[in-house]
């Protein structure tokens, strides 16, 4: 058995390594892969059910006066990306990525501060 | 012997053997243990005091951050306590879909330990090996639930996505592949010689002593106590799956983590039953249930590590009363200091590790005084030190 082991990690020395080169080549997620979301403004109704279920708060309420409606906003460095808003929402307003990479050198990128309609 | 010359070697809380803070007293006589003091409390995070002041569907993501290994099966015993108060019923095919995803969590989970046992028993080859092989596992649970290892996928209800068929034929390949590996990883792990030498007759709890000690899990089935809540008590579509309750009666460390091996085969066994007979219909009720009304419920599951216990109090509204969480890792670690008698010091990391300890899920507890009416926090440290092991 020791020897049948040995051969095996011989023969991965000759291999492609597993380890991927994560910021030249980009790691391979699943269609389905929650990644960073967005709001369709233009489709939200403004029921506020997203930020009613968000587990963090990360969602907050905005009034936008032409349109005299709330309208969710996204703290991204909150957001746990569990799909809570994406799952309950009535009109299907969220648009949805597989974005993964949110790293930023300022912390201030993460959070919407403005509604464009 | 005079009792103060043993001397005292704290094992932890950072010790490079062990990847969550514990800290094990250790006392020794020369080389041999003569009693060991599990100390915890520094992870404790106030899950259960936050549960109270979310709601019931922020709850469920809350309850699956308790442990990150084993993040479905906790969020499907709050669940199933919810589920109960509120009299909703889950369709047949959320159940399955839940079941599939709860198996493969047990698969990566029984892969994670035997790659970190092997890593402590100093078979660094078979740890890489493992870890590389069981990123196929996260990959396919990251097919059904969006997510490698935190799900969010269990609701209220039901579970949030659907699957297809070519999700599921993908699945199927990659169990192929784990199965075959995983033959010849069980062939090592019964042959090697590194491996027999540091796992065998180590560590050893009788079954009656498992038994008295209230251990759960392969730990208590590593002893040869024949329990598992999968089949002792059948939640999601365990009941209607055909597998076996795997026991080996040795009750050392070889034998607990053979137990774990073993229940890798019978999870691709079952995840394939959940495919070829997965239901068609509906995966969630119409709407969320928002509002629950009072009761009370207990629901058991058997997690990666054991039975884990949830509690919920419900008095109406939109938020729990109270919501108990009892972790297997609570009861195999602090009542597992039975199986370092007799053992030498160079064995209590993997003594530890074949408990599967998981700390971040123990650290919680509230004592209910029924005399006096009263009910007040105690940190487990403060508890801990009022036990004496031997």
């Amino acid at each position: 058995m020791p020897l049948k082991l040995l051969r095996e990690t011989i023969s991965n020395l000759f291999k492609k390594p597993i380890t991927i080169e994560y910021p030249k080549v980009l790691t391979e997620v699943p269609e389905n892969y929650r990644g960073k979301h967005r709001v369709n403004y233009n489709k939200c109704v403004g029921c506020s059910l997203c930020a009613i279920d968000c587990p963090t708060g990360a969602i907050t309420m905005k009034v936008v006066p032409e349109r005299k409606k709330r309208y969710p906003m996204i703290n991204y460095s909150k957001c746990i990306f569990c799909y809570q808003c994406v799952y309950v929402c009535p009109v299907k307003a969220y648009i949805v990525s597989n974005d993964y990479r949110l790293a930023t050198s300022d912390k201030d990128e993460l959070i919407q501060k403005e509604i464009k309609v | 012997m005079n009792k103060s010359t043993y001397v005292e070697i704290p094992v932890g809380p950072q010790h490079p053997a062990l990847h969550e803070p514990l800290l094990l007293r250790v006392k020794v006589d020369g080389e041999a243990v003569v009693d060991v003091q599990v100390i915890t409390g520094y992870n404790h995070r106030g899950i259960e005091k936050l549960g109270e002041r979310n709601t019931w569907i922020q709850n469920a993501y809350l309850y699956g951050r308790v442990c990150g290994i084993c993040n479905t099966v906790h969020a499907q015993a709050y669940v199933q306590c919810v589920e109960e108060i509120g009299g909703i019923q889950a369709p047949p095919r959320a159940n399955y879909l839940r079941t599939l995803v709860m198996e493969l969590e047990r698969i990566h989970s029984h892969m994670l330990i035997t790659a970190v046992m092997a890593e402590l028993t100093g078979f660094d080859t078979l740890f890489m090996l493992l870890m590389r092989d069981r990123e196929r596992i996260m990959w396919s649970k990251e097919i059904v639930t969006g997510n490698r290892v935190l799900a969010d996928y269990i609701i209220p209800g039901g579970v949030k996505w659907d699957v297809n068929k070519d999700k599921l034929s993908k699945i199927l390949k990659v169990l192929d592949f784990i199965e075959e590996r995983m033959k010849y990883y069980k062939k090592v792990i019964m042959e090697d010689s590194i491996i027999n030498k540091r796992w065998r007759g180590i560590g050893i709890i009788r079954k009656d002593e498992a038994l008295e000690y209230c251990l759960v899990g392969p730990t208590v089935r590593g002893s040869g106590v024949k329990t598992d809540i999968r089949k002792d008590d059948p939640y999601a579509a365990y009941g209607e799956l055909d597998f076996e309750l795997i026991t080996y009666d040795e009750g050392d460390v070889w034998s607990r983590m053979m137990v774990r091996v073993d229940e890798i085969f019978e999870s691709i066994n079952m995840i394939r039953q959940i495919i070829k007979k997965l239901p068609d219909g509906p995966i969630a009720g119409k709407a969320l249930p928002r509002v629950i009304k009072p009761g009370e419920a207990i629901s058991r599951v058997e997690a990666p590590r054991g039975e884990l216990v949830y509690h919920i109090i419900s008095k109406g509204g939109q938020r729990p009363y109270r919501v108990k969480v009892r972790t297997p890792s609570f009861s195999n670690i602090l009542n597992g200091v039975i199986a370092y008698r007799n053992s030498l010091l160079a064995d209590v990391p993997v003594i530890l590790g074949s408990f599967d300890p998981c700390i971040a899920c123990m650290e919680r507890l509230i004592v209910y005084d029924v005399r006096k009416n009263v009910e007040k926090v105690v940190p487990i440290r403060k508890l801990i030190r009022k036990r004496v092991m031997r």
